[in-house]
């Protein structure tokens, strides 16, 4: 039967290659029935009538409704997955929006599911935040909030065995009224970052302490997207640097100008699945996983524009390459910068480390007196504590303990002495977790991140040094 | 090379085009040469070690359909070929097992002889490092069974190369099923032509037993592997979950396995036995063996229990027969007590589950009830029961572990350590959705072969489920699977 109707295809000349699917349907469906009962062989005799008719008629409509039929499954079967992956937590990563000023935030309205490391499961609010928090004037609520990156934001674990919610128990009666803490950590803010925010939070729900958690590198991830003047600022983050002789700088360029490449623009596009489909978002969050490179994607998105050859700068390079380009200009040496950004930097040496040290040095100090300013100015207190650093405690993680020779002993530093040359309270938590013994150091981290432990060792740690500043 | 890893994803779809490609000693050829190099990407050396038994045992059932007419020598030549196969499996397996219990038991003279003032000195054998080669178990059955059958009479393979490619075809080379010469031979010599159902049921096959093991079987085993490799402190809950976990774990990863090989082979035309039948489902131990693994079951019965007598030859001798095949089948999976004690548990439940019947059968009132639904639950009930706990014996790693387990779920202390990483694994959503699509596979397929429209419309959404069904598994799988591909639980044996 099968036969025939190919031969009735072949004699047919407006049929063409789609005749020749529809035979192929048919002969597959009858291929299928022989080997099941006489019911499915009538089914695929009364399919073959069927295809008949299409064909004699308009093989196109069989194509259509083969396609409609593809596509109707295809996105029964998107649905039934999206509904297997909110049901067990999967794609639910994807917490970074975009933004002009900060670089990025927290997703509004989005469900978190986080699965590196530990396990914990959150829901941010509309401002992004863990918990809804009345805006304003809080009377009869004492408000702190707390700033830092994801050992502050505290995703690997549920939200009640992190430091913010247990010092929240832990204090509850130390002030007058209730004690309200906010946890404002963000997964990868820098402190220029943390103090941006802390500007909008600050303004927004006027907290009566802040409270900002000193991380390793925050301070080189404040200033990594700074290039030298006459070049284009490029990058995920805000920078702020406060160089010898010069003005205090803090700049969104950077991320604006990112936001503005095609690439930026194509993915703005799919904000909504962004937000709302976990199969994204597991994508997303899972490229270097699936081993999925994003060229194809960049050419998709730049199609037919002439490419930006604008690449992102990384400080690395552009910061002692002026250096290197100030010593080859002094040398004589001519096209010293287009020379000098051909190296790559492999070796610090020891006066690029101290240069290197007194910028963040310096842009921290500049950064915490402003933020100081800003706190004062809205009757609040400001204190910094700085949290336990595997790198440094443990380096057998794979970290690189330093980055370009500073480690975080060197930051802690410069931490120090800001806070003592601004009066601002300060509690060292990693120095206080180098004086516990390995295995209990080893017990405070996931890999990089706190586990409850070490949750429960910073407010351990916390809670007193707090109970002092409110009794003040 | 694992089945669940991308390498196997490569490869299969490699050697089964390049199969379709060729005819007769050709496709043979391939398939030897494509099974020895997915046996020889785990060890080069133990693929020769594979070839050296092969030839050995192919030499021997030629010889014995040879000299057939005079019994002594054909037994004699049997006799060969066992303690050849048996030697070996005893030697990769059991030699250090064999080594530490006799220094064990020297030296435990030796502390009891001091006791009387004898002093004898205390041994100390060195162990051997001997690494056990993948899927040995399975083969040297596997070779008993073709020279069992041909000394009684079955025809041998007279083609060196049907006999490796039968001994070390690569679908079911690692963890069985255990196959049977006779059929594998007419599989390869026939193979069922591809078409479309042919080819449905091949990657409905493979695609299952992918989900059965990343999705299922592996996460839970990321919960239950702590638990058994420190099974000190542990809660009563965390006992109870990696227990039932377990359980759950080794049906998934194996049957998965099985699976994907048959899945595999069929693609090839080549039809491998089953080895699962819903064996969770069996109301009594007996029904449970005969639903597990049933390549080694009906192994273990056809050359261990009928040849001991079986059911005959009285009472007692039959309750030997059923404890020394279970023994038998407990030392099979490997060289621990543990596992001599799992093997002789399930000969005592089987011995009395067998006079437990005798008694229903005797009873009016116990047959009456027996033939009820209630009873019938109520015996898969217990059956899991008696699986769980003896599984606890199989998976621990010493009997004091197993005893510390059993401990630890009696205590009713301690906080649920596993009920982060459970939520963490999915499998509490992959298990159900698992049944749920079995369930709808197996109702639904009834329900749309009467249904009139599907029947008439049948080529306008057979396909486009079937590729819709694949992608969805293949999103559910991909988000699942662990970074690194886990081996199966049955490789070790």
């Amino acid at each position: 039967m099968a036969e025939t109707q190919s031969r009735e295809s072949a004699n047919e000349p407006t049929s063409g290659a789609t005749s020749a699917l529809a035979t192929v349907i048919a002969e597959s469906s009858l291929s299928s029935s022989q080997n099941t009962n006489d019911n499915s062989n009538r089914a695929a005799i009364s399919t073959l009538r069927l295809e008949g008719t299409y064909e004699r008629g308009n093989s196109w409509v069989l194509i259509a409704m083969l396609s409609v039929s593809v596509l109707g499954f295809f996105v029964a079967a998107i649905l039934v997955v999206e509904g297997v992956f909110a049901l067990a937590g999967i794609g639910e990563e994807l917490i970074r929006k975009d933004d002009p000023v900060l670089g990025f935030r927290h997703r509004p309205n989005k469900s978190v599911t986080w699965r590196r490391e530990g396990f914990g499961k959150a829901a941010f609010t509309a401002d992004g935040l863990f918990e809804e928090i009345s805006a304003g004037a809080h009377p009869g609520i004492y408000r702190i909030a707390v700033f830092g990156d994801s050992m502050v934001e505290g995703l690997q674990e549920p939200q009640e065995q992190g430091f913010v919610k247990l010092l929240e128990k832990k204090m509850q009666g130390e002030v007058p009224g209730k004690l309200q803490i906010m946890n404002c950590g963000v997964f990868g803010y820098s402190t220029v970052q943390a103090c941006l925010y802390a500007d909008e939070i600050i303004d927004k729900y006027k907290p009566d302490l802040v409270l900002y958690g000193y991380d390793t590198r925050d301070m080189a991830e404040s200033i990594e997207t700074w290039v030298p003047p006459g070049q284009k600022p490029m990058g995920g983050r805000p920078y702020a640097i406060k160089r010898p002789g010069a003005e205090f700088e803090i700049s969104s360029e950077p991320v604006i100008n990112a936001l503005q490449q095609d690439k930026s623009k194509f993915w703005a596009q799919f904000d909504w699945f962004q937000q709302n489909s976990r199969i994204w978002g597991y994508l997303s969050e899972n490229r270097p996983k699936l081993s999925l490179h994003n060229a194809l994607i960049d050419a998709i998105a730049g199609f037919g524009k002439a490419a930006d050859k604008q690449k992102k700068p990384s400080f690395s390079i552009k910061f002692f390459e002026q250096n290197k380009a100030a010593s080859a200009n002094t040398k004589g040496g001519s096209n010293s910068v287009s020379d000098a950004s051909k190296k790559t930097l492999t070796i610090v040496e020891q006066n690029q480390k101290a240069s290197y040290l007194s910028i963040l040095d310096s842009t921290f100090e500049a950064l915490m007196t402003r933020l100081k300013k800003h706190c004062s100015n809205e009757n609040a207190k400001l204190v910094v504590f700085a949290i336990p650093s595997r790198s440094d405690l443990l380096p057998d993680v794979g970290a690189a303990p330093s980055l370009y020779g500073v480690s975080f002993q060197d930051e802690l530093q410069f931490v120090r002495k800001t806070c003592k040359n601004q009066n601002i309270p300060f509690l060292d938590c990693h120095e206080n977790a180098r004086t516990t013994n390995e295995s209990e150091q080893r017990k405070l981290f996931f890999v990089l991140h706190l586990t409850p432990d070490g949750h429960k060792f910073i407010s351990e740690q916390l809670s007193p040094f707090l109970k002092n500043i409110l009794h003040d | 090379m694992i089945f669940s890893s991308l390498e196997y994803l490569i490869f299969l779809p490699l050697v089964v085009l390049l199969f379709w490609q060729l005819k007769g000693a050709a496709r043979t050829a391939l398939l030897v040469v494509s099974s020895f190099f997915f046996y020889m990407s785990w060890l080069p050396a133990y693929g020769i070690l594979l070839l050296i038994l092969s030839a050995a045992n192919w030499a021997l059932g030629l010889a014995i359909d040879r000299v057939r007419q005079s019994s002594s020598t054909s037994k004699a030549l049997l006799a060969a070929g066992l303690v050849l196969n048996l030697g070996c499996l005893c030697y990769y397996k059991y030699t250090n097992f064999f080594l530490e219990n006799i220094v064990a038991t020297i030296n435990s003279i030796s502390h009891t002889a001091l006791g009387f003032g004898l002093k004898i000195p205390a041994y100390e054998v060195p162990i051997l490092d001997v690494l056990l080669p993948l899927g040995i178990s399975f083969f040297v059955f596997e070779f008993i069974h073709y020279l069992v059958d041909v000394f009684k009479g079955s025809k041998p393979l007279s083609s060196l190369m049907e006999f490796l490619a039968f001994a070390a075809f690569f679908p079911s080379q690692i963890a069985g099923p255990i196959k049977r010469f006779q059929e594998f031979a007419e599989n390869i010599r026939a193979p069922q032509k591809m078409d479309l159902p042919l080819f449905n049921e091949a990657t409905g096959l493979i695609v299952q037993g992918l989900f059965k093991k990343v999705a299922i079987a592996d996460p839970i085993g990321a919960l239950v592997y702590p638990v058994y490799a420190s099974t000190t402190l542990v809660s009563s809950s965390d006992a109870l979950i990696a227990a039932i976990g377990f359980v759950v774990q080794v049906y998934c990863d194996f049957s998965g396995y099985t699976d994907i090989g048959r899945g595999s082979a069929l693609l090839m035309g080549i039809r491998l036995p089953e080895n699962f039948q819903l064996p969770y489902l069996a109301a009594d131990l007996a029904a449970f063996w005969r639903r597990w693994h049933i390549s080694l079951s009906s192994w273990l019965r056809d050359y261990i229990y009928i040849p001991l007598g079986g059911s005959k030859h009285g009472l007692l001798n039959n309750w030997r027969n059923l404890f020394l095949t279970m023994l038998a089948c407990g030392l099979w999976h490997g060289a621990n007590w543990h596992y001599v004690i799992f093997g002789c548990l399930q000969g005592v439940g089987l011995v009395v589950q067998k006079e437990w019947s005798e008694l229903c059968k005797r009873v009016p009132a116990l047959s009456a009830f027996g033939k009820s639904s209630l009873a019938h639950w109520l015996g898969v009930f217990g059956t899991m029961l008696f699986i769980t706990a003896t599984f606890v014996v199989f998976r621990a790693p010493d009997m004091p572990a197993a005893g510390r387990i059993f401990a630890s779920m009696v205590n009713f202390t301690g906080a649920c350590e596993l009920y982060s990483p459970l939520l963490k694994s999915g499998v509490l959503v992959f298990l159900p959705l698992y049944f749920a699509c079995w369930q709808i596979r197996e109702r639904g397929a009834a329900f749309l072969e009467n249904s009139r429209i599907w029947q008439s419309s049948r080529v306008f959404f057979e396909m486009p489920m079937r590729l819709a069904v694949l992608t969805a598994s293949a999103l559910i799988m991909l988000a699942a699977t662990p970074q690194e591909a886990v081996p199966f639980v049955y490789f070790q044996f």
